[in-house]
């Protein structure tokens, strides 16, 4: 390989064996531990319980054995210019990343590595085909504070720094908002996925169908009439965003955000703390976020698109979690974004005749469940009450869809100027705010029925740049004036 | 700009290697899939003897002589193919990092593959020589990571590495 003649190898934190061997060992500790706990404790026990558990305690010593061997065979090194990273025991595969291309770092603190004196550190790049990062570490903490002073995004700011921090009622209103039961259920599902014995142990050493019957049987004697099968998935809808709530309370809890010269860092995390490094120039765009309550209260929530930062699916890319919309434009004009264009060359605003084009979706969901209801009523007669409680329960979102899809026709609007292109539109439950730099959109669509070709009109589709390229649709757009922008992209990028 | 070719010493090993996998494959579908009629057990042997003897003294001499990868300083460039060209072409400064895997003996085999990841693709150069794989290396931290990263301040470094001390 070729490194620098004087670049010393260190190895991770020897935390790291436990990490390798992980899986393996849960597997074993659970009929282990439950073999040991028949006993009382004396050594003649002990001696007895390790003759008949021998084979898995051999098996467990084998996996730790391994798991030590692959740790002493990574390493990390560094010189000037790159940081490198080398794994693997016959099949050797060494990371070199360039300093100067390390467009944000996180450093991790949990709980269980803090008593180690332990950091997990993750680099990444612009070059975003890997979810979380291009490189992660788990280093000593003094071995941090070595590789410090050689990395810039990790020494902080070159400039004066102004640092902004969220009120903890403000992280819980957050929580609530932005926390749901889906995504709750996919972290349960990569749970179960990734460990699924021991998930099961786990959930029978809790009892949890015991308690979710006896759950059930409690409500139904508070909800009487409600099917039971309905109160059984509403508490487990209920179970999935309460869990959601605690993760996104523990996760955002000590929001501070430190901005100034070249890079901005983002300090979250009451369990597992992380601190977040980004450099200003990864930052692709702005997003200013609400749902319909926010935007009844005038709050919003600043959203980033940035390599390295809230890529993961289980994290939002959040910057100010909840902020008063005339606060959030001082903070704004930090990343040298105006809250409005102030000369724009193109602008465009969705138009109440066209309303069709913002409410079919929702409409005739709407419609057709009510069909599927009648139908169902009429086919499966004695399952009269769970259909219609069930009915009432999927209409509910999407009458609140409906609501935010009329809201979004007085919402939507695009405008260009020399510089940036800021839109305004709804996606799923959510209004977006996006203001990019035209250089950070590498493409455009404009698509139409033969209706919308009839009226002029077209849906407008911008891709943007990021470690996931992302595309934003805003619908019943006048033609003429997306076509214009079209141009002035093009005009733009032929004249560079 | 320097122009490098897959060794051919991994085209030589993979020769060998394929027909013994693909004996090896044959060998144990008589074993474990013996409940098949005996023709259709005598056709996929003679399908995966044709693909080993295809793959091993058609494709594989055609492909290593077809391959070649091109570093300049501006450009990495891959061309590959053997009915269709390929050409992938990746700006130099676009380049963000890069992976090297090796396998045991590689100086020996020829084994060495470098991922270069820029922003939004990977050009895999593979069967590269060690040497060549070093070179590149030492190329591209010569022209695209030797950057700097922005003036840290020398007194704050020195403070900082006087205290780690």
């Amino acid at each position: 390989m070729y490194t620098h003649p004087n670049a010393v190898r260190y190895h991770e934190h020897p935390i790291k064996i436990l990490r390798y061997s992980a899986k393996n060992v849960w597997l074993l500790i659970f009929p282990l531990l439950r073999s040991l706990r028949f006993y009382p404790f004396s050594i003649q026990n002990l001696i007895d319980w390790g003759k008949d558990a021998w084979f898995d305690l051999l098996i467990a010593a084998l996996i730790i054995c391994f798991s030590t061997f692959r740790w002493y065979c990574c390493s990390y090194f560094f010189d000037e210019d790159s940081i490198y990273a080398q794994s693997g025991i016959f099949l050797k595969q060494e990371i070199e990343i360039p300093f100067s291309k390390i467009m944000a770092s996180v450093e991790e603190h949990p709980l269980y590595l803090r008593s180690f004196h332990a950091v997990r550190l993750k680099i990444s790049t612009v070059s975003g085909n890997l979810p979380e990062s291009n490189m992660s570490l788990i280093l000593y903490d003094h071995d941090l504070r070595r590789l410090r002073p050689h990395i810039a995004i990790l020494y902080g700011n070159d400039g004066e720094t102004t640092a902004y921090r969220t009120p903890a009622w403000r992280v819980f209103l957050f929580s609530a908002l932005f926390s749901s039961s889906s995504s709750s259920a996919i972290y349960v599902a990569i749970l179960f996925f990734q460990g699924e014995q021991v998930v099961l142990e786990l959930l029978e050493e809790f009892q949890a169908r015991e308690l979710l019957e006896d759950a059930t049987e409690r409500a139904s004697a508070i909800f009487v009439g409600v099917p039971r099968i309905g109160l059984t998935v509403g508490i487990v809808i209920l179970v999935l965003w309460l869990l959601s709530f605690f993760r996104n309370m523990l996760r955002y809890a000590n929001f501070r955000i430190c901005f100034g010269g070249s890079f901005y860092s983002i300090h979250i995390g009451l369990l597992n703390r992380r601190h977040f490094h980004l450099r200003e120039t990864a930052i692709v765009f702005l997003d200013l976020r609400q749902n319909l309550i926010m935007k009844l209260f005038g709050m919003v929530s600043l959203h980033i698109r940035c390599p390295g930062y809230g890529s993961r699916q289980d994290t939002l890319p959040v910057l100010i979690p909840l902020v008063s919309k005339r606060s959030s434009w001082e903070i704004l004009e930090k990343f040298h974004v105006s809250p409005k264009l102030e000369a724009p060359i193109v602008q465009e605003k969705s138009k109440l005749r066209f309303f069709w084009s913002f409410v079919w979706l929702p409409v005739i969901s709407i419609l057709v469940t009510f069909v599927v209801q009648m139908i169902a009523t009429w086919l499966f007669p004695a399952f009269r009450v769970e259909i219609h409680f069930f009915g009432f329960m999927y209409l509910l979102p999407l009458s609140w869809f409906l609501l935010v899809r009329v809201v979004s026709i007085f919402h939507q609007s695009i405008a260009m100027d020399q510089e940036k292109v800021q839109m305004h539109f709804s996606r799923g439950f959510i209004f977006h705010t996006i203001t990019v730099s035209r250089e950070n959109i590498v493409r455009m669509d404009i698509r139409q029925t033969p209706l919308q070709k009839h009226y002029g009109l077209c849906r407008l589709y911008l891709v943007c740049n990021g470690p996931r390229q992302q595309r934003f649709k805003l619908i019943a757009l006048s033609e003429k004036q997306a076509r214009q922008m079209m141009q002035e992209l093009e005009a733009a990028t032929s004249g560079c | 700009m320097k122009q490098y070719y897959a060794d051919r010493h991994a085209q030589h090993i993979l020769q060998v290697v394929t027909p013994v996998a693909i004996l090896i494959l044959i060998l144990m579908i008589w074993f474990f899939l013996s409940i098949l009629p005996r023709w259709l057990l005598w056709v996929l042997t003679v399908l995966l003897g044709i693909a080993a003897v295809f793959f091993a003294l058609i494709f594989l001499p055609l492909w290593f002589g077809s391959v070649s990868y091109t570093v300049t300083a501006t450009h990495i460039t891959k061309r590959s193919g053997i009915v269709f060209l390929q050409e992938q072409v990746m700006r130099t400064q676009a380049l963000q990092y890069s992976t090297v895997l090796r396998t045991p003996w590689s100086e020996k085999t020829g084994m060495n593959f470098i991922s270069l990841h820029a922003y939004g693709g990977t050009i895999y150069l593979s069967f590269l020589r060690r040497s060549d794989v070093e070179e590149i290396q030492a190329f591209l931290q010569h022209t695209v990571y030797y950057q700097a990263q922005y003036d840290v301040p020398e007194e704050k470094i020195s403070k900082e590495l006087a205290e780690e001390e």
